[in-house]
This record gives C-alpha cells, structure tokens and sequence, in this order.
C-alpha cells in the first residue's frame, strides 16, 4: 500500500513520459491485485477464532447428551442408566483432526494475503499433525482425501516459504492448488454441516446435534407429560425451551462455518478462473472476489453470534 | 480384528447413525405417548434402551469400519430395512412387552454392529427381523394415543 500511496501522490500537473504512465499504470493495478488477495486472507484470518469452538463442540456435543439421562425414582439399580454418547475420545481426536485441517487452509490464504501484501515478511508455518491414533481407528475416504488435501496445501505453504515466491507467482500458485483447496474446505464444510438437511450423505456434527435434540425432547417432555399442571411444570417448560434455543444456535452456527467455507472455495475459485497464463486478470478480479468476501463477512458474523 | 473389517463410505456410515438415531426417536415418542400406561420399570427399561441406541448412533458417526461381509453393500440395505421396520411396528404396537423386544433387538443389532465381529451382524438382523415378525404375528398392533406433551 506504501508504493501505491507514492505513486497517487504525483502531482497532476506534471509533465509525465509514455513510459511513467505505463509505470504507473502496472504498479496501480498491481496494488488492485494484492489489495484483493490480501483482503480476501484478512477475512479469512477473522474466522480463526470462532472455527476451532466448533471442532470442539463434537466432543462437547457428546458430553452433553450424557447429561440428558433421568435416574429412576427410589433407590439406585444394581446398574446405571448407560451413557448416551461412549464415543468421546474417538469424536475429539475427529474435532481435532478438522482444526488440523481447517488451520492448514486458513495458514494457506494467509501465506498468500502476505505474500500479496506490499510489506510482505515472512510467515510462520505451523502445520500440526493429524491425530495418529483416529487414523489407524479408521478414517473414512472422504476423510482421508481431506488429510492428503491437507497434505498438499501444508506441502504448499512450505514451497512458498522454502522458494520465496513472489507476487507475480500467486497466479501459478493459486492455479496449481485449487483441487486441494476445494477438497479442503467442501469436505470442512460437509463434516460440519452437510448439504441436504433431510437426507444428509455424510456423518456431521448435526448427526450429532441431532441426536442431542432427541435426548432433550425425550427428557423433558416425558416428565411434563407425567406432571404437566403443576408449577415446576412452567420453570421445566422454560428450561427446555433454553435448551433448545442453544441446540438451534449451534446448528446455525454449523450452517455459518459451511457457508463460510464454500465462500473460502468459491473465492480460489474466482481467483484461479480470473488468473490467465499466469498472471491475474485484475479488473475482473476485483469485480468477482467482492460478492465472495461480502459472503464471508456474513458468515464469521453469524459464525461469532450463535457459536457457544 | 483390523483383518476382519472393510471401510465405510461417509454415506454408509451415515445411513447407520441414522438409522439408529432414528429407532431411539421412535422408542422416545413411544415412551411419551404411553406415558400413563408404562410403569416406571418399564419406562427406565426403554429408557436405557433408546440411551443405547442413540449411543451406537454416535458410535457410527465417527465409525470408518465394518465388520467384513461377503456383500456390504446388501447387509447395510437389510439393516436399514429392519431398522425401519422396527420404527413402524414401535409406532404402532400396543402391547409393552412386545415393544420392549422390538427395542432390545435393536439394541443387540447395534452391538453387534459396533462389535466388528463378522458373524455376530448376522445374528444381530435376525434377531431383530424375528421381534418385528413376532409382534406383527401376534396381530396385537393397534394406532396409540397422540403425545400428550409437545416440544417447545
């Protein structure tokens, strides 16, 4: 941004070469080009602290279910109610599998905001591991695919660390990565909230919700219907309703981290499609990535109103 | 027993969770709209077992294995037929005991399915396939009462 402050600054009055204006006119659109990808990366960046709530919450998801089991009356059984969700640690290690990955993506589209950026320092690569313990437990494919993506773009941020890419190579990058990233950030998208609501084709943190919101229903609505006159009936009323306010946030926010993520492969997208034997096409750039940004600006602010 | 096991597509693993998910709900509604005519034995025994079917719902949420079958594809249909059998017949049986094998029969299907154990799948489904025969047999289904609490 320092070098295009410059450049404005000329006074209008002078007498300016064929080749200044050229100068000039390759410099400011080069500043449209890196303002683009660098604000497309900050947004990107706003999202990291909201992200890793919900990875956490499968597991979070679990524990809760475990809360929604009434003892019956008198003295206690030989043998407890069982718990309704045993499946704690495989479900963390899935949660910290998705912030593995959800934070190559991210690290990813901040190498390229910094590199893009005028002051471009270095960056830091912190690629953590993939849990190795959920991986000999099984992944599924579409999980496994989401490791190797993960992989490539991990391998990625090191190339442009390692060779010292500069601003006129982010076309090739971007090119040369957007079957990973579209992998990536779809498959984020579909573990958290799948497409189709009524007939979902992929395990999600809803399939967890979702069995969280059976076990509320059933825990206060059975008692209600035992006792549904009295007093303590009005407060359990309230209660449940509280309840299922926070279930129905969480799932709007499962909804915002999928928007969120289809904005961040969509954004790639136009940026690859608008990249043209390797160099952008800028007016066209600026033009397409701003729907795509405006989306993702929505979908962190839902992301921060309804994550709990 | 890694050698005795095949994987799941994320869709598979889905339709399980699902179908358990969805057997728990129904033991659920039955609870609720049997509510003054179970006893407190009989409402802890559904109790525990629509806890156990929502726990193996979890189970195959984060599930990637299945036990090895000869054809996985029509063992998982058949599953899934059952277990939508068994939503049918909870919904409309009138009579506890038989529900309460409905429900347990599930259950033992989920077990065995979480067990990875080959065999055992098998004579989960039948055992399941053979509750939902008995209480259709017996011709003691009748339509129950409507819940008599909603949600909010």
């Amino acid at each position: 941004m320092q070098r295009c402050r410059f450049f404005v600054r000329v006074p209008l009055g002078r007498q300016l070469g064929a080749n200044t204006i050229l100068l000039l006119t390759l410099l400011l659109a080069g500043c449209v080009e890196l303002d683009q990808v660098t604000a497309l990366a900050k947004v990107a960046d706003g999202a990291k602290t909201s992200l890793p709530v919900i990875a956490a919450d499968f597991k979070g998801s679990c524990d809760r279910q475990n809360l929604y089991v009434h003892l019956p009356p008198g003295p206690p059984p030989v043998l407890p109610p069982p718990k309704a969700c045993v499946s704690g640690d495989d479900l963390e290690k899935l949660g910290s599998n998705l912030v593995v990955e959800q934070n190559v993506l991210l690290d990813y589209f901040d190498a390229l905001g910094k590199l893009a950026s005028s002051t471009s320092a270095g960056f830091q690569k912190s690629v953590g591991g993939l849990s190795g313990s959920f991986k000999d437990a099984g992944l599924s494919a579409a999980q496994q695919t989401m490791a190797t993506s993960a992989g490539s773009l991990a391998s990625a941020i090191s190339d442009l660390a390692l060779q010292g890419y500069r601003k006129k190579k982010i076309a090739v990058i971007i090119g040369k990565t957007d079957k990973d990233v579209t992998i990536l950030a779809n498959g984020l998208a579909d573990q958290v909230a799948p497409a189709a609501a009524k007939a979902p084709s992929t395990t999600s943190y809803i399939s967890l919700l979702d069995n969280e919101s059976g076990l509320i229903d059933s825990y206060y609505s059975i008692p209600l219907a035992q006792d549904p006159n009295s007093l303590a009936a009005i407060i359990v009323n309230r209660q449940w309703q509280e309840d299922v306010n926070q279930l129905n946030a969480r799932k709007d926010a499962a909804q915002a981290y999928r928007k969120l993520m289809l904005s961040l492969a969509t954004a790639h997208a136009t940026m690859t499609r608008d990249a043209k034997g390797g160099h952008f096409d800028i007016k066209q750039l600026g033009k397409d990535l701003g729907p795509d940004v405006a989306q993702m600006e929505t979908a962190i602010a839902d992301l921060q109103k309804d994550v709990r | 027993m890694p050698d005795q096991t095949q994987p799941l597509t994320a869709g598979q693993a889905q339709d399980l969770a699902q179908s358990f998910h969805d057997i728990a709900a129904a033991i659920g509604q039955y609870r609720l709209a049997q509510v003054a005519v179970l006893t407190p034995t009989q409402q802890y025994q559904l109790q525990n077992l629509q806890l156990q079917c929502i726990q193996y719902s979890n189970a195959f949420i984060s599930a990637g294995l299945f036990a090895a079958q000869a054809n996985l594809a029509a063992t998982l249909a058949s599953i899934k037929q059952a277990t939508m059998q068994a939503n049918q017949a909870i919904a409309t049986i009138n009579n506890v005991d038989k529900a309460l094998q409905i429900a347990a029969a599930a259950a033992v299907l989920g077990a065995s399915i979480a067990s990875m154990n080959p065999s055992a799948v098998g004579s989960g489904l039948e055992g399941l396939v053979k509750a939902i025969a008995g209480s259709t047999a017996s011709g003691n289904t009748s339509s129950t009462g409507t819940p008599t609490a909603s949600a909010p």
